[in-house]
């Protein structure tokens, strides 16, 4: 069992197949809530997300399954998602892949699949966190070099994550170059608007550029 | 984790007993599937029933992929055609490596085949003698 208990969100219009990936979530030691459409998965995770991972299914009353990730993706809304669907043609499921769908699991679906999702969910989250704390150790020990090799992969493995900019704005802080600090915890918040490490960093500064005339 | 592991099972024929089965299962939190050529044979699985249904002929190799047989930790061939489920049966168990496959037997001449391939089963003409058995013993005991 995983040491914590995360939450999921499962979106799908057939009662029995959420009901479903429901008990599996359950069964690996983790909550879950479920909902019938993408309008709901949106009205939950806005403004604050308390999911670790969603599960949705492509087909959907009202709003679809990729509405919905182009909406999440569109609002800066960062998840882990993983498709669950009998239908799907290869258009929609490369462009699910694009705007950051994890993973697709067609119809009809073993445990065991779903146990496999779950971890691949937690693991881009676990992942991330573990070099997060690896680059902010190496920052205050001013080992620079080290912090930049182990904060490099990370743009292009977390692409849309407010994160690597956030990082790499401390190391540049830390290294004296604070325009170009600012301009990376702005990229940051333009990732994800409500990323509130960088927001407070913008905020530090902003008062300063503004003085010396200059602005993101 | 849970207690008890789910399974991923996988039932052909929709009939009465293949429709109670997948409910039963259904029921304890496994993922069942049935398989069966008429559509109208669905209408047998209990309303409680939260797994999956494909309508198509399980001796089409096809229609044991989309239901993911190489998955299944359970194969349970049910039909009332003792010659499709002997060759579903071996399908699951000979190409897709299904740890536990079982099988329906109509006739009891045909049980050595199956048990050549290590194809579990079940005879209902067994079942119920064996049923019967036990009840006229009893009924005995009792004139004694």
């Amino acid at each position: 069992m995983e040491e914590r208990i995360a939450r999921f969100l499962i979106a799908d219009d057939e009662y029995k197949v959420r009901d479903l990936i429901r008990k599996y979530v359950n069964a690996c030691g983790h909550e879950a809530e479920c909902v019938s459409n993408g309008e709901e998965v949106l009205r939950k995770v806005y403004g604050h997300n308390p999911y670790d991972g969603i599960f949705t299914d492509l087909r959907m009353p009202g709003l679809d399954g990729l509405s919905l990730i182009r909406a999440l993706y569109q609002e800066q809304i960062r998840i882990p998602i993983v498709i669950v669907s009998a239908f799907g043609s290869v258009e929609a499921i490369v462009e699910a892949f694009k705007k950051g769908a994890l993973d697709y699991i067609s119809k009809p679906f073993s445990p065991e699949e779903i146990r496999d999702a779950i971890k691949t969910m937690l693991n881009q989250v676990v992942d991330l966190k573990i070099s997060s704390s690896t680059v902010k150790g190496l920052i205050e020990q001013k080992a620079y070099p080290g912090a930049l090799k182990y904060l490099l992969p990370l743009f292009s493995h977390f692409p849309s994550s407010p994160i690597p900019h956030y990082l790499y704005g401390l190391l540049r802080e830390a290294q004296g170059d604070f325009d170009e600090a600012f301009r990376h915890f702005s990229a940051s918040l333009a990732l994800d608007k409500g990323y509130e490490p960088s927001a407070k960093k913008r905020e530090e500064y902003r008062p300063k550029h503004l003085k010396e005339g200059k602005d993101e | 984790m849970s207690k008890r592991k789910s399974w991923y099972a996988i039932l052909i024929g929709s009939g009465r007993f293949g429709a109670r089965l997948a409910g039963k299962l259904s029921n304890e939190d496994h993922s069942v599937v049935v398989i069966d050529k008429n559509e109208s044979k669905f209408e047998n699985l209990p309303l409680e029933y939260t797994g999956f249904t494909i309508q198509g002929d399980a001796t089409d190799i096809e229609v044991l992929k989309a239901a993911k047989v190489q998955k299944a930790d359970l194969f349970l061939a049910l039909t009332d055609d003792d010659n499709t489920n002997f060759f579903v049966s071996q399908v699951a168990k000979v190409i897709f490596h299904v740890p536990h496959v079982i099988s329906r037997v109509y006739d009891p001449a045909n049980l050595p085949l199956f048990h050549e391939y290590k194809i579990e089963t079940i005879t209902p003409v067994l079942l119920a003698l064996s049923t019967a058995n036990r009840m006229l013993e009893k009924i005995a005991e009792e004139e004694k």
